[in-house]
């Protein structure tokens, strides 16, 4: 590896643990005091919003296909884990990151079969006929789940219309290092082989079937990733909140994380990992002030998506990659030329 | 040799490519002319996979390509550049050659290397534009990328789909002197143009399409004092 490679992942380890000391300090010494359950409540829905926005931002960015059910994946996600997490502490004890990895690994992979299973048949369209697709489909789950009653499948867990009684093992501590794999395996998918493929096929599927790249597959492939994430991420909800309602995931949810993928700049993941902590967090602490904001969040990003397509289409990113490493090897660069 | 037997093609209920024979033999530069929607296109994307044919064969050194996944056909040699210069426009033109590599495996980085070298000696322009984003070069340059990256996978044949569409007469002039300087090294070409007189010129044999029958065929140079393409196509 060159030794440039090398100093830029140390910058990047440095500062995803700098972040991690941070929020330890501010929520395990109890400099928060009080309000320290709420702002970790707030950093944790944020980070589970990081990865689902950034598994979407793969298909919108760099696939350059829309999805607007992404909720549904995310539901599935939750409820898949839920499931086993419940059912496997009924019979025996596990430890909370135990727990915690069996559902975020049950959440993916349930997440991921449907993926396939839509993704097969759907993404042989593209455009506003596949977006409709995505859509049916979060629908179908949701309309399912709001329906279908299960019984309680343990003593203290309710399932049906709701499902109550979730084992809380999202901690943020977990979470944030989960959040940091999974942004570190998207990155490194759309940087390599398979990523390129992805981009050549959306600036053109033509020019990229003719040298050789297997469309469908690459699409496909893309796609079940990124259902994979959302499924984990809806894991960690459900295993953040411990009570999961159908009408969560609904249509509102699915474009929410659309509007923050194209706020923070569709085919920037750093624009996704900016855009999505702060959009969530933004009306939870704006509605601590005025208490009926809540109900008028999504007339607001409304009009602040279109005055961001008006002034900055791109979003606040727009495709470009913030890199920390470089900013400081290209300042010390400058430095030395001033120096010299 | 490319062969293409009585080849039928459909777009929903209508009938595009009528039973049409095409033959390429080794080294030959061939071309298809025909006016617009006469199907030149669509025998072309029908060899590389691109379009479902509804009978007939295409065979390339004895591989039966109409069995062949579209990404696979290309590992026999096969390249396609495709009508209307279709360069991936926000990658750059270094990124673009790459591409046309994509069926080597980590394996053959030396391979990559030797190829990529070859093209920007062959396009020099491209080497001096390697880190610019493909969108902003010509329309010629855009041309010359394509050709680079079809080039990339070490063709035996390249099919070209109007090379010449939208460039100025001098740059038609260079396409066509890369075409020969192409075929010069060993590369097979099926050429298809609207420009039909540049392409009987360079071309040793063509085919006449119209509305998706082969109309005439033979010695290129023969069909350019032929006086029914004349009249048809070369406007004199």
């Amino acid at each position: 590896m060159p030794k440039i490679m090398k100093k830029k992942y140390l910058i990047n380890i440095i500062a995803v643990a700098v972040v991690f000391l941070i929020l330890c300090l501010l929520f395990d010494t109890g400099l928060l005091g009080r309000k320290a359950a709420y702002f970790n409540g707030l950093v944790t829905i944020g980070m589970f919003y990081t990865i689902i926005v950034c598994s979407l931002n793969l298909l919108t960015g760099y696939m350059g296909e829309f999805s607007l059910g992404h909720a549904g994946f995310m539901s599935i996600g939750a409820y898949a884990s839920a499931i086993a997490t419940t059912i496997i502490s009924d019979h025996v004890q596990l430890s909370s990151i135990a727990l915690y990895l069996i559902a975020i690994i049950i959440g993916g992979l349930a997440a991921a079969i449907i993926g396939v299973l839509v993704g097969i048949p759907a993404l042989r369209l593209s455009g506003d006929y596949l977006c409709i697709v995505t859509v049916a489909v979060a629908e179908i789950v949701r309309v399912v789940l709001s329906n279908v009653g299960i019984k309680p499948i343990t003593g203290n867990a309710t399932f049906g219309k709701s499902f109550a009684g979730i084992a809380r093992v999202s901690d943020y501590h977990y979470v944030y290092i989960t959040m940091v794999i999974c942004i570190a395996i998207m990155y490194c998918y759309i940087r390599s082989r398979y990523g390129r493929a992805l981009i050549s096929i959306r600036e053109d599927r033509i020019a990229a079937a003719a040298s050789g790249i297997n469309v469908t597959r690459t699409k496909v492939l893309t796609f079940t990733i990124s259902a994979a994430f959302a499924g984990v991420a809806g894991a960690i909800y459900a295993h953040y909140i411990t009570t999961l309602v159908p009408t969560y995931f609904n249509f509102s949810k699915s474009s929410e994380f659309l509007a923050i993928v194209i706020l923070g700049g569709s085919g920037s993941m750093t624009g996704s990992i900016i855009a999505a902590p702060i959009l969530s967090a933004l009306p939870q602490l704006i509605s601590y002030v005025f208490p009926d904001f809540a109900s008028y969040r999504m007339l607001i990003y409304a009009v602040v998506l279109v005055v961001v397509m008006i002034f900055k289409p791109t979003g606040l990113f727009g495709g470009k990659e913030f890199s920390l490493p470089d900013l400081i090897l290209d300042g010390k660069r400058k430095k030395k030329e001033k120096v010299s | 040799m490319l062969k293409v037997e009585n080849l039928n093609v459909h777009y929903g209920v209508i009938h595009a490519i009528e039973d049409v024979s095409v033959e390429v033999n080794d080294g030959e530069i061939v071309t298809l002319i025909g006016a617009n929607g006469a199907g030149k296109t669509t025998i072309l994307h029908t060899i590389t996979g691109l379009k479902k044919a509804t009978s007939g064969k295409v065979v390339y050194d004895d591989v039966d390509l109409l069995k062949e996944e579209p990404s696979k056909i290309i590992t026999h040699g096969v390249a396609h550049v495709p009508e209307g210069r279709h360069v991936f426009v926000d990658m750059t033109v270094r990124e673009n050659i790459e591409m046309g590599a994509y069926m080597f495996s980590k394996k053959d980085k030396d391979k990559i290397i030797a190829r990529m070298d070859e093209v920007f000696l062959k396009f020099p322009r491209l080497k001096e534009r390697q880190s610019q984003l493909a969108g902003t070069l010509s329309g010629g340059e855009q041309q010359m990328l394509a050709v680079g990256r079809a080039l990339m996978a070490d063709p035996k044949i390249i099919l070209m789909d109007e090379p010449s569409m939208g460039l100025s007469p001098l740059l038609v002039q260079e396409i066509f002197a890369i075409i020969k300087e192409v075929n010069q090294q060993g590369i097979t070409v099926l050429l298809v143009e609207q420009n039909a007189k540049m392409a009987l010129k360079v071309a040793n044999r063509a085919y006449v399409l119209e509305t998706g029958k082969i109309k005439l065929s033979g010695d290129a140079d023969e069909l350019l004092h032929n006086d029914e393409v004349r009249k048809a196509y070369l406007g004199a």
